[in-house]
């Protein structure tokens, strides 16, 4: 796999690309979806240290039925009142889509990559760098970068307005800060 | 898109080819190994254990192997014949780079998930801030 740090930097990018306005919920879930998927790696040491057998269970979570079945499970882990529950997972897919797009980019070798549809073990590659090539997070880096510019270009810098209804700021905003009444004006200048 | 490519080498978990090598005897193999023992470097081939339960045996122009190493090889099973894999290619991975820069993608993302939600213990489900 390409570092976590990879992985969240383009999974953030895809999440402020996806929703207009940008919306930081569905920002943190594509990336919450785009590390989902590398949880196998705690899971695996958890595994050898209880003396079990992990065969598989790397391949088994990097395949479209692993990236659906984590989505699943990272989507059920929020407050469910909510009817977005839907929306959310489709977010959460997305990033687990973006990691393994990341991953495939991994193994230089032919018969390296990623099993996609496992239990077949069809290797699935782009081949072009070993999983500890040094440029993976410039690659994330720019890719962010990008996506800001084409923000600021499309869509300026404005402040995210609806965000700061959530959280109530408009209420202490004065709709009107310069007009005063007439009355208001008399009784000041006494 | 990315296509199966056909290949020479077959793709082998280490602890499988261990556990079985008749089966893959005479096959041009694809593993990852971690270096248990290196003796000191000498010219000509040198043999290797690997944590894995076998011996690999590498020629000197692919260098020379540190304990610890985790090395990706391609090479020629004769584990049965001659107890070792004769390795063809290899490349030697810098597994704690990998972990160290993850750190940071860690820590981004626990930030961002705790400044949008909390953790509530009584539902073990995260809530949005401000319910």
């Amino acid at each position: 796999m390409p570092d976590l740090l990879t992985h969240v930097l383009f999974g953030i990018s895809i999440g402020l690309l996806v929703k207009k306005p940008v919306d930081r919920k569905t920002t943190l879930l594509v990336s919450l979806g785009s590390i989902v998927i590398d949880i196998e790696r705690p899971i695996g040491w958890l595994a050898e240290f209880m003396g079990l057998d992990a065969i598989g269970l790397t391949a088994g979570f990097h395949s479209l039925v692993g990236a659906v079945v984590l989505s699943f499970a990272a989507a059920s882990a929020f407050e469910n009142t909510e009817s977005d529950w839907g929306l959310r997972f489709r977010m959460i897919l997305l990033g687990a889509l973006s990691h393994l797009l990341l991953d495939m980019t991994m193994g230089p070798w032919e018969e390296y990559g990623l099993y996609l549809f496992y239990p077949l073990t069809i290797p699935f590659s782009f081949h072009l760098f070993w999983s500890d090539y040094a440029w993976y997070p410039v690659f994330g880096i720019v890719a962010l970068c990008v996506v800001l510019l084409y923000l600021v270009i499309t869509h300026g810098l404005k402040p995210n307005l609806p965000h700061r209804k959530d959280r109530g700021l408009e209420q202490r905003i004065p709709q009107k800060p310069f007009e005063v009444s007439q009355n208001q004006m008399v009784q000041g200048y006494r | 898109m990315p296509s199966p490519i056909e290949t020479a080498y077959t793709r082998v978990e280490a602890r499988v080819l261990s556990a079985n090598p008749s089966q893959f005897e005479g096959r041009r193999v694809s593993l990852g190994v971690t270096i248990s023992r290196s003796p000191d470097p000498v010219s000509g081939n040198t043999t290797y254990n690997v944590e894995e339960g076998f011996s690999i045996e590498c020629s000197e122009a692919l260098g020379h192997l540190r304990v610890g190493d985790a090395v990706a090889l391609r090479g020629v099973c004769w584990l049965e014949t001659l107890g070792v894999i004769i390795v063809e290619e290899l490349h030697v991975s810098d597994v704690l780079n990998p972990l160290l820069r993850s750190a940071p993608g860690l820590v981004l993302f626990v930030v961002m998930l705790f400044s949008l939600f909390r953790l509530d213990l009584k539902r073990m489900a995260f809530i949005p801030r401000g319910k």
